[in-house]
């Protein structure tokens, strides 16, 4: 059995007993190391019986594949990947800070952008903003005539 | 009784931080990295009392490996907790050595830093159990 096959099946067992718990894997050809993501992070750091069930992995594993090495890594280690080769308990959102958080901001933002319409035939110089912001708008040619509204603006 | 390997480690820490002031950030890397193995390895024979033979009859491949997988095999039942940020922050401190060595990668001020901070982390967690 390959050392890949064998993380796969004891990794998916891992994944059922703690379902909550999102388990990457991937291989490290830098240093040719098996890398194993468990996330999120508070699982990783604080889930002692989770730490019970992959410390004696990480030694049996080495025991079994004495050239191979692994390491079990939380998800903001250099060594996490965003390409697994497998995945177990995909979780839909690894981060708990709420999408309506952010909602509000990331819609204005998507719709923003800069106006191509202005009353270009009310500016000129001395001519009172309140009189600028009711003249009806038109729109900007982005060519050469774009120097006309300089100078008529002179 | 000289120590020679903790003497090396010593030496290897303070060439790191010397070479960060000459602005050679790849070979700070290197040496801090270097000045982590070699208290590993101080540990094991200078305190420990294992040999190079040892080391060498071990199953697994060079002696990083070999070393690593030694020192965590006590380390895990001394504490959980720094077991486990230690075979976290190992593997990614040797793949910095590893690109720093050996990849065309510019290296930059900080990965100087962050070299040492982590050496001396990786040291200072051990001097706790050892």
């Amino acid at each position: 059995m390959s050392a890949q096959n064998f993380l796969y099946s004891a990794l998916e067992d891992i994944s059922i007993k703690f379902p909550q718990v999102g388990i990457k894997y991937s291989f490290n050809s830098v240093i040719n190391t098996h890398i194993v993501v468990l996330l999120p992070l508070e699982e990783y750091h604080s889930n002692s019986a989770l730490d019970d069930a992959w410390i004696p992995l990480s030694f049996q594993f080495r025991e079994l594949f004495p050239e191979d090495e692994i390491a079990f890594v939380s998800s903001d280690s250099s060594l996490s990947s965003s390409t697994p080769i497998f995945e177990f308990n995909r979780l839909s959102n690894a981060f708990t800070i709420p999408e309506s958080f952010f909602e509000t901001f990331s819609v204005e933002a998507l719709d923003y952008s800069f106006s191509t319409r202005m009353p270009i035939g009310a500016i000129t110089i001395g001519a009172p903003i309140a009189g600028i912001l009711d003249y009806p708008k038109e729109n900007i040619r982005f060519d050469d005539s774009i120097h006309y509204y300089y100078q008529e603006a002179a | 009784m000289t120590k020679p390997l903790l003497e090396k480690s010593n030496q290897s820490m303070l060439i790191a931080e010397s070479l960060l002031k000459q602005s050679f950030y790849p070979a700070t890397v290197n040496r801090a990295y270097y000045s982590c193995l070699q208290y590993i390895l101080h540990i094991l024979i200078e305190k420990q009392g294992h040999t190079y033979d040892h080391l060498k009859t071990m199953p697994r491949t060079g002696t990083h490996s070999q070393a690593q997988y030694l020192l965590e095999q006590t380390l895990v039942s001394h504490d959980k907790k720094d077991y486990k940020w230690f075979q976290e922050k190992l593997p990614a401190f040797k793949q910095e050595r590893v690109i720093a060595d050996y990849y065309g990668d510019p290296l930059n001020q900080t990965k100087g830093y962050e070299a040492i901070a982590i050496a001396k982390a990786i040291i200072n967690t051990l001097k706790k159990h050892y």
